[in-house]
């Protein structure tokens, strides 16, 4: 090489110097510029059979470009047929071709491109592809560098520069033959000029392997092997000597088109070839050894370009020993390493040789090789200058080192990463250094929140885009952290994974992944990932265990980091509570000193002493506030805690006279992990309110548990279930129970259980509270304590629910009650008979009395004397007047006792008042009063009104106008109708009648009016009362009009008459009035005449009496005294004596008891006539040994049935002759029957009549069958209980059949009395006809 | 109330027994009826009255022997419950006898309720 190097640089001189001998105008000779490039950019187009064309091409840019490179100039031209010869044009295109097809990216060929003035132009052409391959359009740049020396000089100049050349040259015309050769050519061959002269070159001196070769071959192989330089030939000496020669230069001489001859240029390089054989020897070993040796060896020039690599270096770095040529070692260093790589070589060219050289090189599949060695520098004339270089592969080794220096860096990265989040990055940026991570990522698998990415880089930022891609991700993660093993994941493996569903499809799979489950002593915490989606070789197995080897560390630095964060978490946290409770937080060690306190702590320090405290400071007397006893207290405490008891108290602090503070202190030891204790921690808290509550509360429960232990009544407290939790001490007393008995039993030992208390919690859970139940509560003793109880059941929100309640004895109370009870009943009970027997007296008072004025009309009418005539005169008018009084209190009763009923009867109008006229005229023609009355047209004709009751009311007032006005006055009434039509319709028929009376009296005050209607009171109140009445006649009115649903008033005026008026209301009818009869003039009757002898002083009740009696068909004999009835009595039988009770001299019981005493065969029933017509008077007259009684004034009715009822009940037993005169018995009497309902309502009476009506069918039936057999004795007990029955029930009919048939029996009269017996049937059922059909209806009558 | 006072009727006619009950318990008695005199010793073995209404003429043992019967009862309490006598004919006994049957009070038939009434709440 040194040698054409050589040959080169004496070629440009010979060159320079022919250009400076050239004179010949017009021949420039190109300048020779190795800087000179032409650039041509191109398309060309390939089809897919390889036929090339040119895209674009300027055959313009081409020429200009050549004449350029070769500056040519004027107008030297080429024409493109010039330039490229087809020959050579078909291997241009052909090494095009072949560059376009291939994978190389550049080639380089040389062309020649025809001939200027004598000289060849010729270009070394190198083409590189532009852009991608394979595509059917290529660019191209062509890059043209000019070839030299292109010499085209005239043939003696070039001679003459050569001839003393040390270059052999030779030159020779068109056929080979050679024309001119120099001194050193002609050296060599050991020939003379003129010998060599006209020799065939080719043919004599060149011959190829023994073979004469032409000189056409020649110039082909010139042309083929581009450079002249490179062809060596042997050429043959005069003496058959051999020379090696190398041929570094062909000039060619050219005529226009023919070839003239050439020149060629050339070396000995015989001697070389020998040292270059030997030297190929020796390399050939050396060459051997360097193969075989471990240490990667090379060999490259300054520019880099690689001379010699050995075996062991290509197997490092991966290269075939063909493509070492187009290497350079710059390109091979490690882009990181070649700034101190290059300065390092640097250095060797200045110090010769380096042995510790250091440098990493990329192999070919892109992996750094860590190398050392040593390197030495080798420059010298003979030969350009050459690195050489061994080198040790020490990949392994740096790689050892990295990972330990990785394993350590990431060991130590949790000191250097202030959070996770700087460790995460830490590790990445380790990992980096040590592999293609920077797809990197790092999971944690959280038991509750799953899989989560702390750490997450793609570097490409496009394959984690989508949700999806992170879900299959997790799953992944999921499916190596439960294998717990480090896994290589091709992406075939990956797509194996979703098909097997064990994770979930995505956008794109990884090529390559690499993990790693974190595990921290045996537990995985999470995952390290490594990935790449473009390069599968971006990872190896080899990353895999550099993974897995790190992992751990990884693991324990995330770990680590993670206790860290959360210990720092919890120390701010704990800071937060010491500094934020509203506690004082202190501590002090042996000595007492503070070691530590919080902000509450000075705060409170300061406010109650005025001091803040500070670390190391010693609370003693001196200098703080704490009194002595406070501080031994505390210390005490201290000493305790170092004994390592813990304590606790309460404590008081009396800050100013008024100002007391209450702590709650805790004070505990400090334990250290060995159980020492250096320190002594104090808590303290403020409990003022809590203690002044606490107080407060002792108090009021102290006054509570006061009143509790004094209470009369039992208080109890239960659970739900019943079991006492508290009772009052009262327990004692009340039951005996101690209340240690009582609490914890069932609250149900200890009261009477009933449905009423069974229902009781019931009751108590809806109403929440239940007041005065009343319950029996059991005392010790077994007896029963009557108790009223409030119970309320107490809720907590937070347990079941209570019940409290108290008992109270009311066992005193209730027997109060019951007498009270009992009192008010009988009262009522009274009353109510008081009230019915007044009611009830009305009849009977009224009857006698109408008798009395009866009989003295009748007397009236007999034979009298003057005197008799004014006797009878003024008994009627007393007994008129008594019967008046009498009718108005009895009225009054019986309206204030609810006994006053209207029975409403058709009536007309007309006729009452026509009766009322007629009752009163006459009085009115006795005072001259002009009396009227007037009925208005639109009344009805009949009315259904209670016709006494509106004539009594009537009466009442017309009485009274009649009364009240002076004689020559008048009075007046006036009847109309003042139904409203409206109502009238509402009511059907129910009109409303106004009747006024009117008169011209003597008038009444306003202030009289108010009182007029009231009971007992009259107008005239004076004691000299000029008119009479007893002053009810107003108030009964009142009374009666209000039942018949009317109003009653009065406008009157002192001295000009009163007006007083009454509505009623009443029913219209069609039906006229029946004709009745008056009651009191029926009849009186009795069966028998029984002997009576009337005992009384009273002459006219002797008369009254003994006239009726005589009436009634009785033997009457009267006696004015007890002793004439004495008298008399023993003289005659009597089958009755009537007996006036108050009798001077002798009263009526004294005769009687005397009457008794005389022991008489006979002795009569004695009645007794009294006006003490109380109930309780019976009582003591029958005590008295009286029979019955009659009360005063007698009347006719009652006294006959008296007659008859003792006569007649009891006539058999005085065996009196008795006439069957069953005139005047009656089916049922309704009087009886009407007692019985005072005993128990129209209920009884139904019932009674029910239970008579079958008993007495049974028995006359029975009495019927025993006739049959004659069994007299059972007819008579049969008739005997039917007599009995029948009487009680007031069935006379019946009664006195059974007992005329008994009494004939006794008399053993038994021939009729199978017909009695029949007639006694036909008696009961008309008693039943009757019951059925009319009696029913009259029950309430 | 407890204070509700016994009478033990004995009647053989349903009429006056049913009649007697009634008006009594309208009186707020507590009525047993019995229908003759057997029934009033049995009805005494079981329990206590305050007071026997007792009809004369009865079946089995009439008024009077059931009278003598309760009178010499070995119960002192039971032997000294009043008995007041009903009958229709009280004159087939006198006075006397009523009394030496331990009889306390007599009610004539027909039955005068407000006799009975007041005679029964006299006995109470």
């Amino acid at each position: 090489m040194d040698l054409q190097h050589k040959s080169r640089e004496e070629l440009m001189k010979i060159i320079e110097k022919m250009r400076k001998t050239s004179h010949e105008p017009g021949v420039a000779l190109p300048h020779p510029s190795s800087e000179k490039v032409g650039l041509i950019f191109a398309k060309v187009r390939l089809s897919e059979l390889h036929q090339f064309s040119w895209e674009h091409l300027h055959v313009e840019d081409y020429n200009q470009v050549i004449a350029q490179l070769f500056e040519l100039q004027g107008a030297h031209s080429l024409s493109l047929e010039d330039r490229i010869s087809g020959e050579e044009k078909n291997q241009w295109l052909l090494h095009i071709k072949h560059l376009l097809t291939s994978e190389e990216k550049s080639l380089s060929f040389t062309g020649h491109y025809g001939s200027l003035n004598g000289m060849q132009l010729t270009t070394q052409t190198t083409v590189d592809k532009i852009g991608r391959p394979q595509e059917a359009v290529q660019r191209i740049c062509l890059q043209i560098v000019p070839v030299y020396p292109w010499v085209a000089a005239p043939d003696h100049h070039l001679e003459n520069a050569l001839i003393h050349s040390n270059l052999l040259a030779v030159t020779t015309d068109h056929q080979g033959k050679i024309t001119f050769c120099n001194t050193a050519f002609l050296d060599l061959t050991e020939s003379e000029a003129q010998e060599l002269l006209g020799e065939n070159l080719f043919e004599e001196l060149m011959p190829v392997r023994g073979e004469k070769m032409d000189m056409k071959k020649f110039l082909h192989l010139t042309a083929e092997r581009g450079f002249t330089e490179n062809i060596k030939r042997t050429i043959k000496t005069r003496l058959g000597k051999t020379v090696d020669l190398n041929l570094i230069s062909i000039i060619l001489h050219n005529e226009g088109q023919h070839l003239k001859g050439m020149t060629i240029l050339a070396e000995d390089i015989t001697e070389q070839k020998k040292v270059r054989k030997r030297l190929h020897e020796t390399n050939l070993q050396l060459s051997e050894l360097f193969n075989n040796a471990y240490d990667l060896i090379q060999i490259f020039q300054e520019n880099g370009n690689l001379l010699f690599v050995n075996k062991a270096w290509r197997e490092t770095l991966g290269y075939q020993e063909t493509e070492i040529k187009l290497l350079n070692f710059f390109e091979l260093i490690h882009p990181q390493y070649q700034a101190p790589t290059r300065s390092l070589l640097q250095r060797v060219r200045e110090e010769g040789r380096n042995s510790k050289f250091r440098t990493v090189l990329v192999a070919k599949d892109g992996d750094a090789v860590y190398v050392s060695g040593s390197i030495s520098w080798k420059s010298g004339s003979e030969r350009p200058a050459e690195y050489r270089v061994i080198f040790h592969d020490i990949s392994e080794q740096v790689k050892a080192e990295r990972l330990q220096r990785l394993y350590n860096s990431i060991t130590s990265l949790t000191m250097q990463s202030s959070d996770l989040d700087q460790l995460y990055f830490n590790i990445h940026r380790e990992l980096k250094k040590v592999m293609d991570a920077n797809n990197f990522y790092i999971a944690l698998a959280d038991e509750f929140k799953g899989i989560t990415f702390p750490y997450f880089i793609e570097s490409h930022g496009k394959y984690f885009n989508h949700e999806q891609d992170y879900e299959s991700e997790k799953d992944l993660v999921d499916y190596v952290i439960a294998s717990n093993k480090a896994h290589f994941l091709q992406e075939e493996d990956l797509l194996d994974l979703v098909t097997a569903t064990v994770i979930r499809p995505r956008a794109v799979i990884p090529q390559i992944w690499l993990g790693v489950p974190l595990t921290v002593n045996k537990r995985v915490i999470g995952l390290i990932a490594v990935l790449n989606f473009e390069k599968r070789t971006a990872l190896c197995e080899r990353d895999l265990d550099m993974l897995d080897f790190v992992s751990g560390q990884v693991a324990l630095a995330i770990e680590r980091k993670r206790n860290e964060e959360k210990l720092n978490e919890q120390t701010s946290r704990l800071n937060a509570i010491f500094e934020s409770s509203s506690h004082l937080i202190w501590s002090v060690d042996q000595q007492y000193r503070f070691t530590s306190f919080n902000q509450n702590f000075v705060r409170v320090m300061q406010s109650h002493y005025q001091m803040a405290p500070a670390l190391g400071d010693v609370y003693h007397e001196d200098n703080h506030r704490v009194t002595n006893d406070y501080l031994k207290h505390f210390i005490d405490k201290y000493k305790r805690a170092f004994e390592g008891r813990s304590s606790q108290f309460e404590i008081e602090f009396q800050l100013a006279p008024e100002y007391k503070i209450w702590k709650q202190v805790f004070i505990n030891p400090v334990l250290r992990g060995d159980g020492s204790i250096h320190e002594v921690s104090g808590i303290a808290h403020d409990i003022t309110q809590r203690k002044k509550s606490e107080l407060a509360l002792l108090e009021s429960e102290e006054k509570f548990r006061n009143i509790f232990e004094s209470f009369q009544d039992i208080y109890f407290r239960c659970n739900i279930d019943g079991t006492i939790t508290m009772i009052s001490p009262s327990v004692k007393e009340l039951t005996d129970f101690e209340t240690s008995d009582v609490i914890g039993k069932n609250i149900t030992n200890y009261y009477l259980y009933d449905s009423r208390t069974k229902n009781l919690i019931r009751k108590l859970v809806k109403n929440t509270s239940v007041r005065n139940f009343e319950a029996s509560v059991i005392k010790a003793n077994g007896e029963l304590l009557q108790c009223i109880c409030n119970v309320r059941l107490i809720e907590h929100p937070d347990r079941s629910p209570e019940i409290e309640g108290v008992a109270r004895d009311i066992t005193e109370l209730k027997k109060a009650n019951q007498a009270l009870q009992k009192a008010k009943d009988l009262a009522e009970k009274s009353l109510k008979v008081k009230e019915a027997f007044l009611a009830n007296m009305s009849h009977e008072i009224r009857t006698p009395m109408n008798g009395i004025i009866s009989m003295i009309d009748v007397l009236a009418e007999t034979d009298l004397s003057p005197q008799q005539t004014d006797y009878v005169e003024t008994i009627k008018t007393s007994s008129e007047t008594l019967l008046s009084i009498l009718n108005d209190i009895l009225d009054l009763s019986k309206i204030e006792a609810g006994k006053m009923k209207l029975y409403p009867a058709p009536a007309s109008l007309e006729q009452v008042l026509k009766k009322l006229y007629g009752l009163f005229s006459q009085k009115a023609v006795t005072k001259s009063i002009r009396f009227t009355y007037a009925l208005s047209d639109n009344l009805p004709p009949y009315l259904l009104l209670d016709e006494v009751r509106l004539l009594q009311v009537l009466s009442n007032l017309t009485a009274n106008a009649l009364k009240f006005t002076p004689e020559k006055g008048w009075v007046q009434i006036k009847v109309e109708d003042v139904t409203d039509p409206q109502s009238l319709q509402k009511y059907r028929a129910e009109h409303t009648i106004r009747i006024e009376i009117s008169d011209s009296g003597i008038g009444i005050s306003q202030e009289d009016q108010k009182t007029l209607f009231e009971k007992f009171n009259q107008a005239d109140s004076s004691s000299t009362k000029k008119y009479e009445g007893t002053g009810l006649g107003l108030s009964i009115a009142k009374q009666l009009v209000h039942l018949m649903q009317g109003g009653i008033g009065v406008t009157s005026h002192i001295g000009q008459g009163s007006k007083f008026w009454f509505t009623l209301k009443a029913k219209a009818t069609s039906t006229p009035p029946a004709q009745t009869t008056d009651p009191l003039l029926e009849t009186l009757y009795l069966t028998s005449s029984p002997k009576i002898l009337l005992v009384d002083d009273n002459a006219i009740n002797r008369k009254v009496t003994g006239e009726i009696l005589t009436n009634a068909g009785c033997k009457v004999t009267l006696a004015e005294s007890g002793q004439e009835a004495l008298r008399l009595i023993q003289q005659q039988t009597y089958d009755l004596v009537f007996m006036d009770i108050q009798m001077p001299e002798m009263d009526g019981i004294d005769t009687t008891k005397a009457m008794k005493a005389l022991k008489l065969p006979v002795q009569p029933p004695i009645i007794a006539m009294t006006a003490y017509s109380m109930q309780g008077d019976r009582e003591k007259f029958l005590k008295a040994g009286l029979d019955d009684y009659i009360s005063k004034p007698i009347r006719a009715k009652t006294l006959i049935q008296k007659v008859a009822e003792i006569t007649q009940g009891k006539i058999s037993n005085f065996d009196k002759p008795k006439t069957q005169n069953e005139k005047g018995l009656r089916v049922i009497n309704l009087e009886i029957l009407k007692e019985l309902e005072k005993f128990g309502g129209p209920a009884i009476v139904d019932a009674s009549l029910s239970d008579f009506e079958i008993e007495a069918e049974e028995l006359i039936e029975t009495a019927l069958e025993s006739l049959k057999k004659s069994d007299f004795a059972d007819i008579l007990s049969k008739l005997h209980t039917l007599k009995g029955n029948a009487s009680t029930l007031g069935v006379e009919k019946v009664a006195y059949r059974a007992k005329s048939i008994e009494a004939d029996m006794r008399q053993n009269k038994t021939d009729t009395l199978a017909q009695d017996l029949l007639s006694l049937k036909q008696d009961f059922l008309e008693f039943k006809k009757h019951v059925n059909s009319t009696l029913n209806p009259n029950h309430n009558v | 109330m407890s204070d509700r006072k016994k009478v033990l009727v004995a009647e053989d006619s349903s009429v006056i027994q049913n009649l007697t009950k009634r008006i009594l318990q309208f009186q707020n008695y507590e009525i047993t009826s019995v229908r003759d005199g057997q029934q009033v010793i049995d009805a005494l073995q079981k329990e206590n009255y305050d007071v026997i209404l007792m009809d004369i003429n009865m079946p089995k043992m009439n008024g009077m022997e059931c009278s003598r019967a309760i009178r010499s009862l070995d119960d002192k309490e039971k032997s000294r419950i009043p008995i007041i006598a009903i009958s229709g004919n009280a004159m087939n006994y006198s006075e006397e006898d009523f009394k030496n049957a331990g009889i306390n009070e007599f009610i004539q038939k027909p039955i005068d309720f407000d006799q009975l009434v007041e005679t029964v709440q006299r006995y109470t």
